[in-house]
């Protein structure tokens, strides 16, 4: 019988009437042929070998590749374990370790082991771009082809994006042995997990520092990646491997005007909530409101008037003068700055001429400026939300959280970014807060995540989360609502 | 194309449907006229500009997602934007932030410490490169998307507006679907090879089978992974394929829609949390035909010359022979292909065969065709082709299957005397199975 891989799928054909098909596939009749999953193409070519059946393999396109390191660094204990429980599992599966840990270099030792055309996957186009300059540096004579951000080049060795690789499948399915899946709890989308089902990658490693989702989809990731195959949390490495930090906190007030302007539209939509009897605290009830927002221009305004006092209240003005007191303060340190929204990022860009990384910098200028940070040509960068995952600034010791969302994950990136280990590195986090909004609501639940609670210094993280409120499901219901496929 | 966000949709019972906007209200074409025209009035303008008094005009309406639909649609295809900054914008950036660098921090109110306020280092930056502090400003970032200009754009009419709008509802209905099923009427023909072939160009897996009861094909597209997991993949590629559809006469289309999140939508807000836990999939019915009045943006494309057919049947009629004409009747399912033949005979005795005309072609395709008119075992099949093209017959004297070759006119008595042959050599089944 003779195995192909034809638009992401396995299909069998030519089989000699003695044998019967391997039970992972099924008869297509929309075609007249036997279809497996690409994903079960291990399990397959296992069987196959086993029975003594005659067969062609005309599916797999990878080959073997020397990858051999240039001056490997000694891995740390736990890079070691994991790698070789990873091993053990045959080759599959995945390690959870904090931000900062090092999980990449979990990753190359992967690569150099495994010794067959491997893709890697990563989120977003910056961490694409940090595991490109990773890979050159890591195997210096091998080519690193990119998929996403405008490229399109497969190679023996590629970094790609989620986005694209989930596109492009049925293209390079069949290319890679080894598939490595950076930051493994974005794969199980709906979506995403396409591109985990459709290639043939006999070889997975899934890496990440927060497994869980809370739409509970991690647990498909058995199937497509493998189980846990090493875990540590952060706790138990904070102080030996990480920089320590502090929190220190800043509440700010708003002016006048602002607490006018924030007052009059908080209270318009609240009283058209009342009025339609909607519970703001809930998936269900932004749903709701969503909907109302749609069907009267009562509702419209309302939903103009939340947006209105989310704005006021994540971008008081003298934020700002907060955050030049903090320049003032830290003004031989590298300072990274994190806001909200890319509106906010800009105006500050401007008005204090420091140098701002958006989802709309393009890949040179991100990866100049972030090469100048570290190399310490400028002393401050800016944000949104883009550098939240693994994005290397080694520099870093001082973190300035200005607005944000409440979401756990998002939160303990942030940190990542200025855990990164040094000799005597001391990291601070500022947290600045509006006075009397939302958002300490926000700040509040933040703080409950086990990295904070230890790094404030014991703070209780007593006040379980019990209905899901406001901020967890509103701050996030608008994008959420986008999927991962948008 | 629309986003999901901008499709607006009506429930009625397990159906679903887009909220299409009547092309012929006037409030309607009132809102794309004046859409046209807030586009028209700001050429040169920023995005940002347009951006703000598009949503001006929407202020508190409750259609403002028809405005931003219509908007896209106008923005997508009416429109080029680009960059107008008096040095390039990352350039500009580099010097300025060199220069701030050199007396970081920036503060808003010098003092002995911190010297350097913005004006100070924008126009240190600017003389730096023989440029004023407000071309420096006007540049910085010229390049981010809200700050790109408006360079041209090609208004369409309101009424050209609007149609593509109710087009792109529909394709946006698509995007979420696992599966969709089509109907075509056979009598409403020379479409279907262009139905056929925009199937295969968006790469979709099709099932044919006869209409139940009626003379009509039921097409059934999904993709490969169908068969293992419900997938949306493929519902870009079925929007792509929608105008195609819409080119043709006498069609349906049926599409299952999974909803995910309707199960917490108008509840009422108590028990909401075991509603939103389970949210189970729901798959809805969202249904087209022609009736539905969607109008293609695609030119109408020039139907093939049919005259050939037209004159070969009525000739073929005046023979008055045992063999019955239909047109189109029938269709040869490859699996990755369909065919359906221009003609099917149907003799008295119930024995059936195929003819099918081909009038251009290009020596390759033609092989292929017949290779594939072998590999499926039809030994009923005619294949009638013309030498307009310069081929000498050598050259296609390799072909397999039966082959006719007709200069002007493919003469009917030729045909049937083949028939015959083949009836007598028993090449004909008694009636064609599909």
């Amino acid at each position: 019988m003779e195995l192909s891989f034809e638009e992401g799928t396995l299909v069998l054909r030519e089989i000699d009437p003695a044998d019967s098909p391997p039970p992972e596939f099924d008869w297509d009749p929309r075609r007249d042929v036997y279809r497996a999953q690409a994903l079960d193409y291990r399990a397959v070519v296992t069987r196959l070998r086993g029975s003594g059946i005659d067969y062609t393999d005309s599916a797999k396109d990878y080959h073997q590749v020397a990858f051999d390191r240039v001056d490997p660094q000694a891995p740390r204990e736990y890079q070691a374990a994991a790698i070789e429980a990873w091993a053990e599992n045959g080759n599959r599966g995945i390690t959870v370790l904090p931000t900062g840990s090092g999980k990449s270099l979990v990753g190359v030792m992967a690569i150099s082991r495994i010794g067959r055309s491997t893709l890697v996957v990563a989120p977003t186009i910056d961490l694409m771009n940090q595991w490109y300059d990773l890979l050159c540096e890591a195997f210096a004579d091998v080519p690193v082809g990119l998929m996403g951000g405008g490229y399109h080049e497969i190679r023996e060795l590629t970094v790609a994006t989620y986005h694209s690789a989930y596109l492009h499948v049925e293209q390079w399915g069949n290319r890679f042995g080894l598939i490595i899946f950076d930051e493994v709890h974005h794969l199980p989308g709906p979506q995403f997990s396409h591109a985990a089902e459709m290639c043939l990658a006999p070889y997975r490693l899934g890496l990440t520092a927060t497994l869980e989702r809370p739409d509970g989809r991690h647990q498909l990731l058995d199937r497509l990646v493998g189980p846990v195959s090493y875990r540590q949390e952060i706790q138990e490495l904070a102080g030996e491997y990480l920089a320590s930090y502090r929190v220190e906190r800043r509440e700010v007030q708003m002016v006048a005007e602002e607490r006018v302007a924030y007052r009059v539209a908080e209270a318009e939509y609240r009283s058209f909530l009342r009025a339609k009897n909607v519970t703001t605290g809930s998936a269900a009830g932004w749903q709701e409101f969503v909907r109302l927002s749609g069907s009267s221009a009562e509702g419209r305004r309302a939903m103009k008037a939340y947006r209105e006092h989310r704005r006021i209240a994540l971008g008081a003005a003298a934020k700002f003068e907060v955050l030049e007191s903090i320049l003032k303060t830290h003004s031989r340190d590298r300072v990274i700055i994190f806001t909200q929204d890319n509106e906010t990022v800009y105006q500050i860009s401007r008005a204090l001429l420091i140098p701002a990384i958006t989802h709309q910098t393009r890949t040179r200028e991100r990866r100049e400026i972030l090469r100048k940070f570290n190399r310490g040509d400028y002393l401050a960068v800016l944000t949104s939300k883009v550098l939240n995952e693994g994005v290397n600034v080694p520099e870093a010791n001082v973190a300035v959280v200005l607005s944000g969302s409440a979401t756990i994950r998002e939160h303990v990136q942030r940190l990542g970014r200025i855990l990164r280990p040094r000799e005597g590195k001391r990291a601070v986090l500022y947290e600045v807060v509006t006075k009397g909004t939302m958002e300490k609501e926000v700040s509040r639940r933040r703080r409950q995540h086990s990295a904070y609670a230890s790094a404030a210094g014991g703070q209780t993280s007593g006040q379980t989360s019990g209905p899901a409120d406001d901020e967890q499901e509103w701050g996030d219901g608008p994008a959420g609502a986008r999927a991962d496929a948008s | 194309m629309l986003t999901l966000d901008l499709l607006r949709t009506r429930i009625r019972g397990d159906c679903i449907e887009p909220r299409y906007v009547d092309t012929g209200s006037g409030r309607h074409r009132k809102l794309a006229a004046a859409l046209i025209e807030i586009y028209a009035a700001h050429g040169d303008c920023r995005r940002g500009e347009l951006d703000e008094a598009l949503s001006r005009h929407s202020g508190d309406r409750v259609d403002y997602r028809i405005q931003r639909g219509l908007a896209k649609l106008l923005f997508d295809d009416h429109c080029d934007f680009g960059v107008v900054a008096a040095l390039p914008p990352e350039q500009l950036r580099e010097r300025v932030f060199a220069v701030a660098h050199s007396y970081h921090p920036v503060v808003r109110e010098p003092d002995l410490f911190h010297v350097a306020d913005r004006g100070l280092v924008i126009a240190e930056a600017g003389e730096s490169c023989g440029l004023s502090g407000e071309q420096v400003e006007e540049g910085l970032y010229a390049d981010l998307a809200q700050n790109h200009r408006l360079v041209s754009f090609q208004p369409p009419s309101p009424q050209q507006l609007l149609n593509r709008y109710n087009v792109a509802l529909a394709q946006a209905m698509l995007y979420r679907c696992r599966e969709i099923e089509v109907t075509i009427d056979p009598d409403h023909r020379a479409r279907h090879r262009q139905l056929f072939s925009a199937i295969k160009f968006n790469r979709l897996i099709h099932t044919v089978t006869r209409e139940r009861g009626g003379k009509g094909f039921r097409v059934v597209l999904d993709g490969p992974v169908s068969m293992f997991r419900h997938s949306q993949r493929y519902g870009v590629r079925m929007a792509v394929f929608l105008p195609a559809l819409l080119q043709c006469r006498r069609w349906q289309l049926t599409a299952v829609i999974p909803e995910k999140s309707t199960a917490a939508r108008g509840r009422s807000p108590r028990g909401e949390k075991e509603t939103v836990a389970k949210a189970a999939v729901i798959a809805r019915r969202f249904e087209l035909d022609e009736r539905t009045g969607l109008v293609s943006h695609y030119p109408e494309r020039p139907q093939y010359d049919s005259s050939v057919e037209e004159v070969f049947a009525r000739r073929f009629e005046r023979l008055k022979s045992d063999w019955a004409l239909e047109r189109e009747s029938e269709f040869i399912d490859f699996k990755d292909a369909v065919m359906i033949p221009d003609f099917t005979f149907r003799h008295a005795d119930g024995s059936t065969a195929l003819l099918e005309i081909v009038g251009y072609w290009r020596p390759e395709y033609l092989s292929r065709k017949l290779a594939k008119l072998q590999q499926a075992k039809r030994s009923d099949m005619i294949v009638a082709v013309s030498q307009v093209l310069n081929v000498s017959r050598d050259e296609l004297g390799k072909l397999p299957g039966e082959v006719v070759f007709f200069k002007n006119r493919l003469d009917p008595a030729g045909v049937l005397e083949r028939l015959e042959q083949m009836r007598s050599a028993g090449s004909l089944n008694p009636g064609i199975s599909s």
